[in-house]
């Protein structure tokens, strides 16, 4: 059995994991909502709801465009960009591969930090937020070895479970809502400002740029429907925040937890704890999948080096412990390095696969 | 030249001898003089046979009838030579249906242990295998594992070529195609591979053969020594082959483009590649109308969450998230577990632990006492227990709900049982953020598997719109046909 040459094994054991359009567009949209369940950034930066509309409309236009070189050279390669990198030459492929590990392992402790923080805070289980964050990472760990075929089409089944949780916290809230509480005033700097912040909030477009390795087919439509269905979301968290909060969104620090708090259902005295469920499964997904890509990157330019998943988790949980997760500005600027100057870097001065 | 003499260990592949006395020795000695062996020396038309056969595997009376008499009238000249009363035996009488010529030692120890009469002829190094079979089996009965209402009452049986009978009566078409040999090293256990020539990929089948018979097993006595070579599947609590009692299921599983394996000596088949949504299927529901059928069936789905999640669900709230009860309900809660002496997550581990037992127990039990363990099980013990405070009404009550649904989907109870635990311990240690972690790993794990190209969580997810008809939901027949949805969609699995 050992020596079967039969595709069947072959199949199992070698391919590369592939996803479809639409699950890729799942995950992205996840990952919004995680972000956006744990914290709304630009509530919390005090935006009024015209500026924070026009700054995700803004930014998702921008990322539009940043994912243009990422666009192009999947179209007209099978591999990923490291590999593409690292086959042309490797000191290429190592830098290339550095930008994406240091994004990669800075918005996972961030991640992973918020998350711990908020369980933590929020839920009192006589455990410390080291452990909190400790086993989070090795459930984390777990499913990342699962494979990115396992946490995107998971991400069908959470999607369903978060589109019925916000129905019934949009019903359960809807006395309290109030259509007074949408500031519509916009300033100019606030809205650039608005606009930044939004784009070095958006740690899922490096997701977007890496997963195109993995996407079977018509990559090109699953990233734009992601940008657009992460819009649409955000949209939507953001004015349900605000018509049920008002400006108490602005000074609480879970903003959304907080709209879940207020909206009770007959059977249920509060939905919060069940909202819990649904970040947490976003979570796990979120970062699952950047582990896993990390996983790959390390294992394309360090083949030999086995215990890639181990090694990536373990540097995550040393920078969460030592409180490095990376302010916004370094964020920023290899986002758009990683997003868009380095697959325009990678794109051939011949077309065909490497 | 020196002929090879075979023994118990190198036997197969050694050509038959020619002289009947050096044949029956040869046997004798591969059989170390086995008690029952029978060995009937005859004459035909002046030729020297004899006709070996095991005690009680054959039938006598069909022995009798269909080769003993008919050889006795061979009429043919005195001088008649070995090769030409075998080739009149060959070629002008009939004698079974089921007749081979054996030319090895192998072929015939084999085949004499599965039923068959091997007549021997002296002066010929071939022997006719005659098919006689007359043991004992169990007859077609209701099968023990998968009730029904309106479906047929019958289930395989542990002899593997009655199953394949089971299966062709249902699928009378020339595609339906089977494949019999036999694994493993020591008992030669018959196998039987089916499978619709057009909707299976033959690359596929001669794969499943390749490892079936690389199987390192020295026997076979269950369905759950081969399975763990045919699923692809690792580190899971489910399992990407499927097993089933039934030939309408299995038939219906075939249809679909799966291959099933029957095993002789147990009456379950293997059906690979297996779906996670088979598990909420049943017979019963392409008997009822659409409407009810898909009523039973998100029946059957809710049933597996309360099954899993109940437990842990409550033993979180109740530590850990108070406020997600609501105030009356809480109040009564609060008072039924004040009094309990064990932490409420112990308690549960308890009750669901205990439940294993009795179940155990209810299984392994002779039938005479086994009612006995469910009088003293569920009556004595659990009100006792109840009464003496030892366990609380409210948890006794959650872990029964818990332990119906999972009756719902018995084929289930493995991953079930196991995940159910793990949501408790969960729950109890770290609330709703424990039990959604145990989901999140669950959910993953399931939807990570892939056997043989098949996604276990097709048509879900990956999405194949054509195939939702027959998820969640059962439409009408008439709205499922010409779907003909086989699991070849579910993935780009090369025919040829």
């Amino acid at each position: 059995m050992k020596n079967c040459q039969l595709s069947i094994n072959n199949y199992q054991l070698n391919k590369t994991p592939k996803v479809g359009f639409v699950q890729l567009a799942l995950i992205i949209i996840i990952s919004r909502i995680f972000t956006l369940m744990t914290h709304i950034p630009l509530i919390r930066d005090g935006f009024s709801f015209s500026e924070q509309l026009l700054a995700m409309a803004v930014s998702s236009a921008a990322a539009a465009v940043l994912i243009i070189p990422a666009l192009i050279f999947y179209g007209r390669y099978d591999t990923g960009i490291v590999d593409t990198a690292c086959g042309r030459n490797r000191l290429r492929g190592i830098i290339a591969a550095a930008v994406y590990l240091l994004y990669l392992v800075l918005a996972c402790a961030a991640d992973v930090s918020q998350f711990s923080a908020f369980i933590g805070c929020r839920f009192d289980f006589g455990a410390k937020e080291w452990v909190i964050a400790l086993i989070l990472m090795i459930v984390c760990m777990y499913c990342a070895y699962c494979g990115a075929e396992g946490i995107c089409r998971s991400g069908g089944a959470v999607m369903v479970i978060f589109l019925v949780m916000a129905a019934f916290m949009v019903c359960g809230s809807c006395e309290k809502m109030s259509a007074e509480h949408i500031r519509c005033n916009i300033s100019a700097g606030n809205a650039v400002t608005a606009v930044i912040d939004d784009l070095a909030g958006s740690t899922e477009l490096i997701v977007l740029v890496l997963m195109g390795k993995f996407t079977r087919d018509r990559y090109r439509c699953g990233a734009y429907l992601s940008l657009a269905g992460r819009l649409v979301i955000a949209a939507g968290i953001t004015l349900s925040v605000i018509l049920v909060l008002g400006d108490y969104a602005y000074i609480c620090g879970y903003p959304f937890l907080d709209t879940g708090s207020a909206a009770g259902i007959k059977f249920l005295q509060r939905i919060d704890a069940v909202y819990m469920i649904v970040w947490s499964l976003a979570a796990v997904l979120t970062i699952s999948l950047k582990i896993f890509l990390a996983a790959d990157i390390l294992r394309t330019i360090c083949p030999k080096c086995f215990p890639v998943i181990t090694i990536f988790s373990a540097a995550v949980y040393i920078l969460y412990l030592l409180g490095i997760i990376g302010n916004s500005i370094l964020m920023l600027i290899l986002m758009i390095l990683g997003a868009f100057i380095v697959p325009l870097c990678q794109l051939p001065k011949r077309s065909g696969s490497v | 030249m020196k002929r090879t003499v075979p023994d118990m260990y190198n036997y197969k592949g050694v050509k038959l001898a020619a002289s009947l006395d050096d044949k029956i020795n040869d046997i004798k000695h591969i059989l170390n003089n086995s008690s029952d062996l029978l060995i009937n020396p005859m004459e035909i038309a002046g030729v020297r046979t004899a006709l070996i056969a095991f005690e009680g595997m054959i039938s006598t009376s069909t022995t009798s009838r269909m080769i003993m008499v008919p050889l006795m009238e061979v009429k043919l000249p005195e001088d008649t030579t070995s090769m030409q009363l075998f080739e009149h035996i060959r070629d002008k009488m009939m004698l079974t249906l089921d007749r081979v010529i054996s030319e090895d030692y192998g072929d015939i120890i084999t085949r004499v242990m599965s039923g068959f009469a091997i007549l021997l002829i002296d002066g010929v190094d071939k022997a006719f295998s005659l098919g006689v079979q007359g043991y004992e089996t169990r007859g077609v009965d209701e099968p023990s594992s998968e009730g029904n209402i309106t479906g047929a009452h019958e289930g395989f049986v542990e002899t593997v070529r009655t199953n394949m009978s089971l299966v062709r009566r249902r699928i009378k078409s020339p595609l339906l195609q089977f494949k019999l040999f036999s694994i493993s090293s020591r008992s030669n256990v018959d196998v039987i591979l089916c499978y619709m020539a057009d909707r299976v990929s033959m690359k596929l089948v001669k794969g499943l053969e390749k490892r079936l018979k690389d199987i390192p097993l020295e026997t076979i006595l269950g369905f759950g020594y081969a399975e763990p070579y045919l699923n692809n599947t690792k580190l899971s609590v489910f399992s990407g082959v499927s097993t089933t009692e039934r030939p309408d299921v299995m038939c219906a599983r075939l249809i679909e483009g799966r291959i099933g394996l029957l095993i002789e000596g147990t009456p379950f088949a293997l059906v690979m590649p297996a779906l996670f949504s088979d598990n909420f299927h049943t017979i019963d529901d392409y008997n009822f109308r659409p409407y009810y059928a898909t009523f039973i069936r998100l029946i059957r789905y809710a049933a597996f969450i309360i099954a899993v999640f109940l437990p842990g669900i409550y033993t979180a709230a109740v530590i850990h998230h108070r406020e997600l009860i609501r105030r009356e309900l809480l109040l009564n809660l609060a008072a039924a577990e004040s009094s309990a002496p064990l932490p409420i997550m112990a308690e549960a581990l308890i009750v669901l632990l205990f439940y294993q037992v009795i179940r155990e127990a209810g299984v392994r039990l002779p039938k005479s006492v086994g009612g006995a363990v469910s009088i003293i099980g569920g009556l004595v013990i659990g009100d006792t227990a109840v009464s003496a405070g030892i366990i609380t009404d409210p948890m006794l009550l959650v872990c029964a709900i818990s332990v119906t649904a999972s009756f719902v989907i018995p084929s289930l109870d493995q991953p079930v049982t196991v995940l159910r635990l793990m949501s408790v311990i969960a729950g109890g240690l770290m609330g709703l953020y424990g039990v959604a972690l145990i989901a999140a790993a669950a959910l993953v794990n399931i939807c990570s598997l892939e056997n043989y190209g098949v996604p276990v969580t097709s048509p879900m997810s990956p999405l194949t719109g054509k195939a939702l008809g027959d998820v969640f939901v059962r439409l009408g027949f008439k709205r499922l046909d010409g779907r003909n949805v086989t699991v070849e969609e579910y993935n780009g699995v090369d025919k040829n």
